[in-house]
């Protein structure tokens, strides 16, 4: 059996974190009550936890075998799911218009279930997934509209990079040029740089909460928004790539995991806070 | 080869008429355990129609496939009880363990049944083992959607969330035990790790969740524990 070593390392880092996120979260449950986002969060966590874990094992028990769709497919999924609801119930209260989101999310998860569905011929895997990542994207992009997230501009280039990409990516998957590697270097070279951009975008935005003590709970919105958006951009760019680039995207996909929790357990502290203070006035 | 249906006709009966004595606590656990052991049929049929219509052999199905069905076929119920009759968070926690408890019982009846029960050893590992793993999948459906029911967030996306933790649980569980050996004892421990684990941090979260009834703002109550 080959062992993709950088694969394995990636695996296991990913499998510490989420632990270290669930044993975050469940002493937060503890003290702060019972919370829709947090249980939500906590679930998408154990789900790509879980998912993980089984990818290894299957590796390990059954080596030989490569399902069309496995359970850990369906844990995907889920934590899809989850992390959409964990951003709709943080985002609910706050209305805004949505059809132009609505349209390019469609848009942007068709054109994904299509190369999925032609490059590695499996129906159901990659439809049930393409639908659950499009209903991520589309909470991703009403919260990152309602926080205010990014500029107008910053919007259009990104909207503009990825459906570049997302159309590249179909001669390159099918190999239908010659000049491979300067079409590679065209295809990756603006994913990268959006993914540094994206990351630092997160960066900026955790570091506001833990600066600023006013507006705690608004800085933790943006920063949830700028880091799911972040997690949403890199996992775009890791599904349509192979080989080292889908490995360093997979990487980055980690590294995201924990801006994710900490602008979430801002956002908690921010809320009990918020309800203390109007508790404390009343009486 | 067994006659599964006969089987259940055997269980069930003596159950669902000890319903009609009982109070209305013990009589919704009572019949949530029926309905979980015709859970349990129903998804064999389904699971063996599947292997038909698929190349996979039974093994396969079981190692891979079978926690799909049957862990759906749980939350059937389950989603009926809770959107027809609206319980308080309570009866839906006694239905679900009821329902997984139900399913577990069944299945190991009739494993039990087609295998015998001779090494004692193997009967107690399988009972500590499967019937604790669908304990931990409906202890785990039931909280996602008692929580998201209280927080009035209990939509489609939320709901598939959470049967599709439960069915990882159960397929990496059924994927560790497929083969002997250091797998197979990591499998059969790992129910009863998780149930020890889920305790004590929930326990206390389980036994105080409030009803529908009781939630009253977005807020939630969590200032209420300061």
């Amino acid at each position: 059996m080959e062992i993709d070593w950088f694969d394995l390392f990636s695996t296991l880092l990913q499998i510490a974190v989420l632990v270290f996120a669930v044993l975050k979260i469940v002493p937060q449950m503890r003290r702060y009550g019972n919370s829709a986002i947090l249980v939500f969060l906590l679930y998408a966590f154990i789900c790509l936890l879980l998912s993980d874990i089984y990818w290894l094992s299957l590796g390990i028990v059954h080596p030989d075998k490569r399902l069309p769709f496995a359970i850990s497919d369906v844990a995907d999924i889920g934590e899809q799911l989850m992390l959409a609801s964990a951003l709709g119930v943080i985002f609910r209260g706050i209305k805004c218009r949505k059809r132009l989101e609505l349209f390019l999310s469609i848009v942007a998860s068709i054109g994904l279930i299509i190369l999925w569905v032609v490059w590695t011929e499996e129906w159901t895997k990659n439809v049930l997934g393409g639908i659950s990542y499009g209903y991520l994207i589309f909470m991703v992009v009403l919260a990152a509209k309602k926080t205010n997230a990014f500029s107008r501009r910053e919007a259009i280039v990104v909207w503009f990079v990825s459906f570049v990409c997302l159309v590249l990516s179909y001669p390159l998957r099918w190999e239908l040029v010659e000049a491979h590697l300067i079409q590679s270097i065209f295809f990756y070279t603006p994913m990268l740089i959006l993914t540094i951009w994206f990351f630092y975008k997160s960066i900026v935005a955790v570091r506001v909460i833990l600066k600023n003590k006013e507006n705690r709970m608004e800085n933790a919105r943006r920063a949830i928004s700028v880091s799911a958006s972040t997690l949403v951009w890199i996992r775009c760019c890791a599904y349509v790539s192979d080989g080292l680039p889908f490995a360093i995207f997979d990487f980055v996909n980690t590294l995201i995991i924990p801006f994710i929790l900490y602008s979430v357990l801002y956002h908690e502290r921010a809320r009990i806070e918020e309800a203390l203070g109007e508790g404390g006035a009343a009486v | 080869m067994i006659y599964s249906e006969n089987i259940l006709v055997c269980i069930v009966i003596p159950l669902l008429i000890s319903a009609l004595f009982t109070r209305k606590g013990t009589r919704r656990f009572l019949v949530a355990l029926a309905i979980g052991m015709i859970s349990c049929l129903l998804s064999a049929y389904i699971t063996g129609f599947v292997e038909f219509m698929s190349e996979f052999t039974p093994e396969e199905m079981s190692a891979f496939y079978a926690p799909i069905f049957e862990e759906l076929l749980k939350l059937m119920p389950l989603l009926f009880y809770l959107f027809v009759f609206d319980p308080k968070t309570s009866s839906l926690f006694s239905a679900g363990l009821g329902i997984g408890l139900g399913f577990a019982t069944f299945e190991n009846c009739c494993y039990i049944l087609s295998y015998g029960a001779e090494d004692l050893s193997y009967v107690m590992i399988r009972g500590m083992s499967v019937g604790v793993m669908h304990l931990v999948c409906a202890l785990t459906l039931v909280f996602g959607l008692t929580s998201a029911r209280r927080f009035r967030v209990l939509s489609l996306p939320a709901v598939i969330g959470a049967i599709s933790l439960s069915m990882v649980f159960h397929g990496l569980y059924n994927m560790l035990v497929s083969k002997p050996g250091l797998s197979s004892v990591i499998g059969y421990a790992m129910p009863i790790i998780t149930a020890v684990a889920i305790y004590f941090p929930f326990h206390s979260l389980i036994d105080h969740e409030p009803g529908p009834e009781q939630n009253d703002t977005d807020n939630y109550d969590a200032g209420k524990k300061f």
